[in-house]
């Protein structure tokens, strides 16, 4: 398939050798993800289960057909193994990045890389097109993620940058090499240590720096030359995004929306750039793209400090400076910047360490209280405070051993996990993972993603337009598209459920629906192939409600398919991509089954049952489209909690729409024989677990 | 799956290419990357901003060079080169670096896409500060072209009808000459190492892979693809002192009231 290079790179630490996969035998799967859960089920499906920190798990790092090619935020990366982060299993799990990598791995002439076993010392893996070495990382180990790249540059390059440099093939590249790498925090297995590329692209979920780190890894370097990215329509693709950029962006300097959506404009294809750094903004700054990204949602600073934060990155501490200091000050960025040089999952801080804070107000966490600790809370609020903290994870002395497993499993240690995820204290909703603020009780779709797969879905395709855009006008109710018309867009695109804005009722009978089920199908098969696998970024994609568009209709499902078709020269269709997806997810649930995974399990934290939501990322309102009494209308869900009997008789809706025993869960055999799976389907028969 | 190769750390150091390239910058066990030949940067441009379009400049030169091949080489350059009809300006402080620029030129000119084989380049430092974490590099389309003069084969020439510096690729003798006389760092001739020849921005008058018509009348692959036009093409031949006028404001001032960075410089 065009776009494709035609081959993975697979790396065995335990014996130092390297192969290669012919990426036509997992073509199927289109790209990234799919290839992912692919190879891993080849290669791992049957040992299950086994430990993330095993030597036989295997992690994958995959790009996407389209990456590198002018197809818009396809530069992405794929991370896939098993990960130490989900609790109380350590669920076969994914995250993702921006930034180089993608492509220049690509450039190399390379469609991804499979990591296995484990280096009996410190090591990196550095590859130059076709070369492949796996140095040793004595001088690197006890850097920090910034450091290490930078080392590694200069070691790879001779740190001549700004000129042209040979590659062992005879060809010449300008660019620095793209790296992955670990902190100390990734050496010492931390289950909240991430993977870094550049300053601030993490694959921040899960916990692949540990898993880094178990294998003796501490960075994979690329650079590149050789590599062509084959296209096989160039005039349709060139064509395509500007058709794409004209009609579903427009020029930011003089265009007009049609309508505002306020902040919820931020996540669509036509969101401004550097919508998300969120930290102190300077006058002298840029806007930074990932590469292949026409919306550039990163900053550059002209201090240098917050280059790449976004997100929540840069807002997980402001609260804190913004108390101590009456204002956001650069104390914010520099906080910010340890996420990075660090390499810690900044979700994880921005619970963290508000618990800690609120056992220290209860007089439970502290100097010579039972948990006891010298962190210095005085100090809330500088970013010594946060390295401080970090330092202590990175020693595992103080509280920080405890905490560098994760806010869950300290929490266990500490005899309070079951008592806080009751209360909402640890606001951790689903398989040890933080709550991201897009609550179950209220943004449905967020929190059934979340815990029918295996992690916080940080998925925003319908986020920014039944929340952050209601938000934007909830004082005044004075909403520029209305309710009925959101519905009415996504009813219009959602294939293959299409004709069904009920889909789009957010209202508290209208999460058990039966529509409502089919729009987190759409969700889990749309995400799992269009984005996970093609690469389309989350925070441009789906481009299902978007004001610069015509109509205010995004280029969803057309885009996707044109960029995807113009690429790799074949003619599929929308929904026929949905079905890769959902073959995918297919996949996906067998391998969590053979895990462990039972319907009986996939339940919130108490707390999401038990407490009214009652404010949060948004303040004390949490608007969303409804359908009510005949009418559509944005309205406030506080108050609402999940019922636990709907809730399950929501699991048994999704079960069946998805072709699953209603009992276990589990798919059943002529789902996967549908679906071309024969051979999971007989995996799982093997060990009893077909549904 | 296929047996591929036990590694060993510093096999693919690669043996040196062309005769031209030296083996500066090599430090067994530690540099892995060769560095490009030497260019020559002691050059300066002295004409003024004065200069229109069809301003001609005068340098006699005769240059003689011996491939690593058997064949020798002797041309005479023009006295006198005619000024190109048209030149490409960025505005490095408001490229994003997103490098889809780079991505189209080699997407229209050779139909696949690779960083290397584009005619612009951006190279990225995350770790800078604004605005010395960008370059931004495009061919000067040179009023006195270095490149035209160190060519021995007369590849390298002007195009009569556009005054367009351009290669005529089957002259080429990839003897990167041209690459090493290039004033720009990066250098601004680009190795085509598949095809056995140099190339360089024709300002899209040869994109068989567009749809579009290039040319000093034309369209231009990168300034169309880029996100936030920070790549122009202009008929006024650019200040010439310190280059200068190839890297001008393109910046408005909503730019600056989006909060994306300064519109003044």
């Amino acid at each position: 398939m065009k776009g494709h290079m035609g081959k993975i790179l697979r790396v065995n630490l335990t014996n130092k050798t390297v192969k290669t996969i012919d990426t036509t035998q997992y073509e199927e799967w289109g790209g990234g993800h799919g290839i992912g859960s692919a190879i891993f089920w080849d290669l791992v499906a049957s040992q299950l289960p086994i430990s993330p920190y095993d030597p036989k798990n295997v992690v994958t790092i995959m790009t996407s057909p389209l990456a590198g090619t002018l197809a818009p935020t396809t530069g992405r990366t794929e991370v896939q193994g098993l990960g130490p982060q989900p609790y109380p299993i350590e669920w076969f799990t994914r995250s993702n990045f921006g930034g180089r990598f993608a492509v220049m791995l690509k450039n190399a002439g390379w469609d991804g890389i499979v990591i296995e076993g484990k280096a009996d010392k410190p090591c990196w893996v550095n590859i130059v097109d076709d070369d492949v070495d796996i140095p040793d990382a004595a001088d690197l180990w006890g850097l920090d993620a910034w450091e290490t790249q930078e080392e590694i540059w200069r070691e790879v390059s001779g740190g001549k940058f700004g000129k042209w440099v040979e590659t062992s093939t005879g060809r010449y590249t300008t660019q620095r090499p793209a790296v992955i790498a670990i902190s100390q925090l990734g050496e010492v297995q931390s289950r909240i240590a991430c993977l870094m590329h550049d300053a601030g692209n993490g694959a921040g979920q899960g916990g692949f720096g540990g898993v880094f780190g178990a294998k003796n890894l501490k960075a994979v370097s690329v650079i590149g030359a050789k590599g062509a990215i084959e296209v096989a329509d160039p005039k349709a693709l060139f064509e395509t995004w500007k058709w794409a950029l004209e009609n579903y962006r427009g020029n930011i300097e003089t265009r007009k929306p049609l309508a505002s959506l306020g902040s919820g404009e931020l996540l669509t294809f036509g969101g401004s750039p550097t919508v998300g750094y969120m930290g102190l903004r300077e006058k002298n700054m840029r806007p930074s793209g990932c590469t292949g990204c026409p919306k550039a949602c990163r900053a550059h600073l002209g201090s240098g400090i917050g280059n790449e934060q976004q997100c929540v990155e840069s807002v997980y501490y402001g609260s804190y400076v913004g108390a101590r200091y009456g204002a956001i000050t650069i104390e914010n960025d520099i906080a910010a910047d340890l996420t990075g040089k660090f390499a810690i999952n900044a979700y994880e801080l921005m619970k963290i360490i508000p618990y800690l804070q609120a056992l220290n107000a209860m007089g439970v966490l502290g100097k010579g209280k039972p948990i006891d600790t010298d962190l210095s809370f005085d100090m809330l609020g500088t970013a010594a405070f946060v390295e401080e903290l970090v330092r202590k994870m990175i020693k595992g002395k103080d509280i920080g051993l405890a905490l560098r497993e994760g806010g869950v499993r300290a929490a266990k240690q500490w005899g309070r996990m079951e008592a806080d995820l009751k209360t909402g204290l640890l606001p951790y909703a689903y398989w040890g993972y933080p709550e991201h603020g897009y609550d179950p009780r209220t943004e449905a779709e967020w929190g059934y993603g979340s815990i029918l797969g295996e992690r916080d879905i940080n998925e925003h395709d319908f986020n920014s337009f039944v929340f952050w855009y209601p938000l934007s006008f909830f004082a005044t109710g004075d909403y520029p598209i209305s309710a009925k018309e959101v519905a009415q867009i996504c009813s219009e695109k959602l294939v293959p459920y299409t004709g069904d804005p009920l889909m789009l009722d957010y209202s508290n009978e209208g999460i058990y629906s039966d529509h409502f089920v089919k729009l987190v199908a759409w969700h889990r098969h749309y995400t799992r192939f269009w984005k996970q696998s093609i690469g389309f970024c989350d925070w441009a994609f789906a481009d299902l409600v978007n004001n610069y568009a015509p109509n205010n209709r995004g280029m969803t499902p057309d885009g996707e398919v044109r960029f995807f078709n113009a690429v790799t020269g074949k003619n599929i269709t929308f929904a026929e991509g949905m079905e890769i997806g959902r073959r995918i997810w297919n996949l996906d649930n067998a391998i969590w089954i053979l895990q462990g995974r039972h319907r009986d399990m996939v339940k919130y934290s108490d707390y999401i049952y038990d407490v009214p939501w009652a404010g949060g990322i948004g303040g004390p309102a949490y608007p969303l489209p409804m359908y009510v009494n005949g009418e559509w209308k944005f309205a406030n869900a506080v108050g609402r909690k999940i019922d636990r009997a709907k809730f399950e008789d929501f699991k048994t809706k999704f079960y069946t729409l998805e072709g699953w025993n209603t009992s276990s869960g589990w798919p059943t055999r002529s789902t996967l024989e549908a679906l071309n799976l024969k051979h999971v389907a007989d995996q799982l028969a093997a060990k009893g677990k077909l549904g | 799956m296929s047996e591929h190769k036990k590694v060993d750390r510093r096999n693919f150091i690669k043996g040196l290419g062309t005769g031209i390239i030296v083996g500066a910058g090599v430090t067994a066990g530690a540099t892995m990357l060769v560095p490009a030949p030497t260019q020559t940067l002691t050059e300066t441009e002295t004409t003024s901003k004065t200069i229109t379009s069809q301003t001609t400049v005068t340098m006699p030169t005769t240059t003689t060079a011996t491939t690593t091949a058997t064949k020798t080489t002797t041309t005479t350059a023009p006295l006198t080169f005619a000024s190109s009809k048209g030149y490409i300006v960025v505005d490095p402080k408001k490229c994003v670096g997103c490098l889809s620029c780079m991505a189209a030129c080699s997407l229209v000119h050779e139909g696949k896409v690779s960083l290397s084989l584009s005619r612009i380049q951006v190279l990225n430092n995350p770790f800078e500060r604004f605005p010395e974490d960008i370059t931004q590099e495009q061919c000067k389309q040179c009023v006195n072209p270095p490149c035209v003069t160190a060519c021995p084969t007369g590849a390298l020439h002007i195009d009569p009808a556009t005054g367009v510096r351009v290669v005529d690729k089957e002259k080429c003798i990839l003897c990167l000459r041209c690459f090493a006389a290039c004033r720009n760092v990066p250098s601004m001739m680009i190795p085509n190492a598949a095809g056995k020849y140099m190339q360089k921005c024709d300002l899209c008058m040869d994109t068989p892979y567009w749809g579009e018509k290039g040319g000093v009348d034309g369209k231009h692959a990168c300034e169309e693809a880029c996100p936030v036009k920070a790549i122009k093409f202009v008929k006024e031949v650019p200040e010439q002192l310190d280059m200068s006028g190839y890297y001008v404001n393109l910046r408005s001032k909503r730019w600056e009231e989006l909060g994306l960075g300064p519109a003044e410089d």
